[in-house]
């Protein structure tokens, strides 16, 4: 099971269609059972393989006023913040966010090897975002465009995140993610 | 949230409103008017037509003139948003962008300059449940321009039914076309939809078509009660 975290503004039900469904079809393709949850939601569901953290609108940044859940920051397994997603890790993990405003496609550089990015050195990827990240230094860059990060990963667990939106002429990030997640065993509940 | 949808006439813009509707309020359509036909950002056959669609749906319309020069076209289309939000008081706008990069980021940029929010109900859909549920939905679609191999003048006028969307599917594989028509390869007309209080009634219309090229131009319209 891959929860989805749904960090666009509950009272938007328009935002999902755009951030969330895209990411509900790509990891059913990819044959995962999925689980829709508010970014808000309490309770870790049982039977996860992974978490993805979606993205939002540029206008909405409600997503920052509730941060990471408890269950999340527990969460020894994979994890993919897209966008909001990926400022949340970044905030949580000692970061800070910074002013930087990107709309449209843009050059990536792929700066460090690992099995999310497959070989790739670099391809082009669709920005929507007011914000990027400075990392703490718990955190390794993977990938880069001429404005900053745009893709890390933490040191400590399979915690990814990517600035750009892969959903968006980049689905083979997800379904790495996904090899990524069915790989590991299922983790068990903090004691 | 009070929103303004940018209507083309088409289903993917007309859908979108309908989604729209479903949960938030839609105020005003905005409708660019460009007089260059090969316009990457605004579609143009019947375009004048979406005067009879606002009536049919009881939506005040926005038309904005352009002469749909590469990039001068969207301060046409930023002139237009700003005459919503002065007119109407709009929050966002919606539009029926499926794919398409280049009109999301010009939009999404015009939305953020004028603090509106930008929704995309289509976007990144499965586009053979999207066909589905137009036809399910009783949305009446006429196919008004084709711009690419494989389309001949026979597909002109042709209403979007069971058998189109069958048809369509056997040649996406082959011709590389997207089922939406999202790469410019074909354009559509809706004469109803859900929300349509009444609908429109095409008495005139005439046949262009060269190489691929063509266009079904409806010379005469009307609304009919439903």
């Amino acid at each position: 099971m891959i929860a989805i975290l749904d960090c666009t503004r509950q009272d938007l039900s328009l935002l999902k269609r755009e951030f969330v469904s895209p990411i509900i079809i790509i990891t059913q393709i990819a044959g995962f059972r999925t689980i829709v949850l508010p970014l808000a939601t309490l309770k870790r569901p049982s039977n996860l393989k992974g978490i993805i953290l979606t993205g939002t609108s540029l206008m909405d940044d409600h997503y920052l006023t509730i941060g990471l859940p408890e269950w999340v920051l527990e969460w020894a397994g994979p994890v993919l913040g897209i966008c909001a997603g990926m400022q949340l890790i970044t905030i949580a993990s000692g970061g800070r966010l910074i002013p930087s405003e990107a709309i449209g496609m843009t050059e990536i550089r792929c700066v460090n090897g690992d099995q999310l990015l497959d070989g790739k050195e670099q391809f082009t990827g669709w920005e929507l975002h007011r914000s990027g990240v400075e990392i703490s230094g718990n955190v390794t860059v993977l990938a880069r465009s001429e404005a900053g990060i745009q893709m890390i990963r933490t040191n400590d667990r399979p915690w990814y995140g990517v600035l750009f939106h892969p959903e968006v002429r980049n689905e083979w990030i997800i379904t790495n993610f996904l090899n990524i997640c069915s790989k590991q065993e299922q983790y068990l509940d903090p004691v | 949230m009070r929103l303004a949808v940018l209507l083309s006439g088409g289903k993917d813009s007309l859908y979108s409103c309908w989604k729209a509707m479903q949960t938030d309020e839609v105020v005003c359509l905005v409708t660019i008017l460009s007089k260059n036909t090969d316009s990457y950002m605004f579609h143009t056959p019947n375009i004048e037509l979406t005067r009879l669609q606002a009536e049919a749906a009881e939506i005040p319309l926005i038309e904005y003139q352009t002469d749909g020069q590469e990039e001068v076209e969207l301060d046409d289309l930023k002139a237009s948003l700003q005459e919503a939000v002065n007119r109407f008081d709009i929050n966002g706008i919606v539009s029926g962008a499926i794919q398409s990069v280049y009109q999301a980021a010009r939009v999404q940029r015009i939305c953020l300059d004028l603090g509106l929010w930008s929704f995309n109900p289509l976007w990144l859909c499965n586009q053979e449940e999207y066909l589905q549920e137009l036809i399910d939905n009783q949305f009446e679609i006429y196919i008004a321009g084709v711009f690419s191999a494989p389309f001949d003048e026979t597909w002109l006028g042709r209403r979007m039914d069971p058998r189109f969307v069958t048809r369509l599917m056997s040649i996406r594989d082959r011709y590389g076309i997207s089922l939406t028509g999202e790469g410019g390869e074909y354009e559509s007309f809706v004469c109803d939809a859900p929300f349509f209080k009444r609908r429109i009634v095409i008495t005139g219309s005439e046949i262009i078509y060269k190489n691929h090229n063509g266009r079904f131009l409806i010379t005469g319209a009307e609304l009919e009660v439903k």
